[in-house]
């Protein structure tokens, strides 16, 4: 850890009375989240996931003259696929290898570093990188690449407590940002490409005590396990790498998980494999489960069902929403785990019909095969950990979407500890050239696309709904880009000269709007003139 | 196409939703916002010259392998 510019912002402080940050963050203040739009305290802004902002002095009327506020650049290299949290004027977030860091949110200018000194032989599947952090009374956690759990103080970024969860030699990692609930931190492992058994544990945030873990792949005598042939349940994978949300009504978390291993070989592990690509219903305080979903059975095309899901409410229905990287968007009742419908909203291949409960079953011929079979939407889905958002006020799910197919294959391979279980190789298929990419909006009542802008190339970058009529996302161009929500028109664009992989946030500090984004190495602030 | 009906073909150097970078045939740069177009269209047909054997006999042909293949790499 080290502290930037310290005397400096020692000196400071006797200038600086009226700008005191408080990073008390209580279970209550996450929990009402609602009545200070002017912080985002989660990855997704509030426990429902919607990454909505009720903030609207940046608005369809005055957006055009939306202004670059600063830039924070980390001077690294790597992809930042970071959410920021922002608390009292303070903002928090990471950046890849393990870097979390604090910044004044009005200017930018750095509070504290925290950079982890990794080991040279940790085992991540898709990049360096980190989602972002959670809060909670006086500190902030991290995951790590080498499967730790952080707990540092708000205000330095000294660590408070450090506990080692897995054994991150066997393809263990964290690079999700946790979930804060009650007096826990909940948080979910990477690892689907290495044969890890998945869980999602909760930790005290006080102490760093694992207080419980949910094993996503249900081991001898456990409900499930029976999906699994053989020893397969062993090196069964079924991470849970994206953040869940959480109803404080019901007190359940709603977590979902990625992809058996391995990814593209069915032979050798024959069942549904659960828990793999589910939702799970969980009891906060127990991490008993309540009910699942599984989105899609038996995957062998990588299908990772981690996508964030949307809780809704329409009239007396409790509902909770996922647009999945198979190419269906699913709406699920969030007491029972009933499915209610599922409609395509990309291109898809390996589905053309629906079991009894409504649920797209996978064609006989859509799995991989040792030449080679082309199926859509590809190994990269038709979305993936891309934050989606909702917006009450259109009633429209945004999300960022792909048009792609592989040529899936498949053969066996052992499973080696620490290496990667695959059981296959994809290609991109020239049948689908050129890859297309979307932001679209989804009605949720009826999975109508209702709206869709074409990206030049498919996107990494999550989206951000406002009150302000607005949807801000990113491109693989650099543009950062805001749009009117109702019709997804663009009305503003700002070039940042890197590809966007991140998700916006929105914020406001002394009355005015922030709205932030990471591209390449740096963060960007916007803001009216 | 630009608004006053001029056609420029030519190959994309970098392009994004708002803007376009084309150099043309005669090697000139062109630096569009897409908006203030027209019309823009794409193809993924080569801009090269088709190979026909009256461009290039076969002869010509074995001459021009020949040549390439006594390259040295520097």
């Amino acid at each position: 850890m080290n502290r930037p510019g310290q005397s400096r912002i020692a000196a400071a402080v006797f200038f600086c009375l009226a700008c005191t940050a408080s990073a008390q963050v209580t279970s209550e203040r996450l929990v009402n989240s609602a009545k200070e739009p002017q912080n985002w305290m989660t990855y997704s802004g509030d426990y429902s996931g919607k990454r909505f902002s009720a903030l609207d002095q940046i608005n369809t009327a005055n957006v055009p003259s939306l202004v670059a506020k600063w830039v924070y650049q980390l001077g690294s290299t790597g992809k930042m696929e970071t959410s920021p949290l922002e608390v009292d004027g303070v903002l928090y977030a990471t950046g890849p290898d393990d870097r979390a860091f604090a910044l004044d949110a009005r200017t930018g200018r750095p509070l504290w570093i925290y950079q982890r000194q990794l080991p040279g032989d940790i085992r991540p599947c898709c990049g360096r990188v980190n989602r972002g952090l959670a809060i909670l009374g006086g500190k902030v956690f991290m995951g790590t690449l080498d499967a730790h759990v952080v707990a540092m103080d708000a205000k330095t970024g000294a660590v408070i407590w450090d506990v080692a969860a897995a054994d991150y030699r066997t393809g263990n990692s964290f690079t999700v940002a946790p979930l804060a609930v009650k007096n826990l931190m909940i948080i979910g492992v990477s690892g689907g490409e290495y044969g890890i058994r998945g869980f999602i544990d909760a930790y005290d945030a006080a102490t760093g005590q694992r207080k419980w873990r949910f094993y996503t792949v249900p081991g001898p005598g456990e409900p499930g396990h029976d999906t699994w042939q053989g020893e397969s349940w062993k090196v069964g994978g079924a991470p849970a790498w994206n953040t869940g949300t959480y109803d404080p009504g019901s007190n359940l978390l709603y977590w979902p998980t990625g992809n058996p291993s391995p990814s593209n070989r069915g032979a050798g592990r024959a069942g549904d494999n659960l828990y793999s690509n589910c939702l799970l219903a969980l009891d906060a305080d127990t991490g008993k489960l309540k009910w699942y979903f599984q989105f899609t059975k038996h995957d062998e095309h990588d299908w990772d069902a981690t996508q964030v899901p949307v809780m809704l409410d329409a009239g007396d229905k409790h509902l909770i929403v996922q647009a999945n990287r198979n190419g269906f968007f699913y709406v699920l009742d969030r007491s029972t785990g009933k499915l209610i419908s599922a409609t395509e909203y990309g291109k898809q291949t390996w589905s053309d019909s629906k079991d009894t409960e409504g649920r797209p079953i996978a064609k006989k011929d859509a799995s991989p095969t040792l030449t080679g079979h082309t199926v859509c939407p590809g190994a990269l889905g038709s979305t993936n950990f891309l934050a989606p958002s909702y917006s009450p006020q259109t009633r429209t799910f945004y999300l960022t979407a792909r048009d792609q197919c592989d040529i899936f294959s498949t053969a066996p391979q052992p499973y080696e500890p620490g290496h990667a279980f695959y059981g296959s190789a994809y290609f991109p298929s020239e049948e689908a050239e050129p890859y297309l990419g979307f932001l679209k909006g989804i009605d949720p009542a009826t999975g109508e696309i209702k709206g869709k802008f074409q990206h030049t190339s498919p996107t990494w970058s999550g989206v951000l709904s406002t009150a302000g009529g607005l949807v801000f996302t990113g491109d693989a161009e650099g543009n950062f880009i805001a749009f009117d929500a109702s019709n997804l028109k663009p009305l503003w664009h700002f070039q940042m000269g890197a590809a966007v992989y991140a998700p916006p946030i929105a914020f406001a500090i002394d009355g005015k709007e922030f709205v932030i984004i990471a591209a390449g190495s740096a963060l960007y602030a916007f803001g009216l003139p | 196409m630009t608004a006053d009906g001029k056609q420029i073909k030519g190959v994309t150097l970098n392009e994004d939703s708002f803007t376009v970078q084309i150099m043309d045939m005669s090697e000139n740069l062109h630096l569009l916002e897409k908006d203030k177009l027209r019309s823009f269209q794409k193809t993924r047909e080569s801009a090269m010259p088709k190979y026909t054997t009256d461009v290039l006999g076969d002869k010509d042909l074995h001459d021009v392998v020949a040549f390439l293949t006594s390259l040295e790499a520097k």
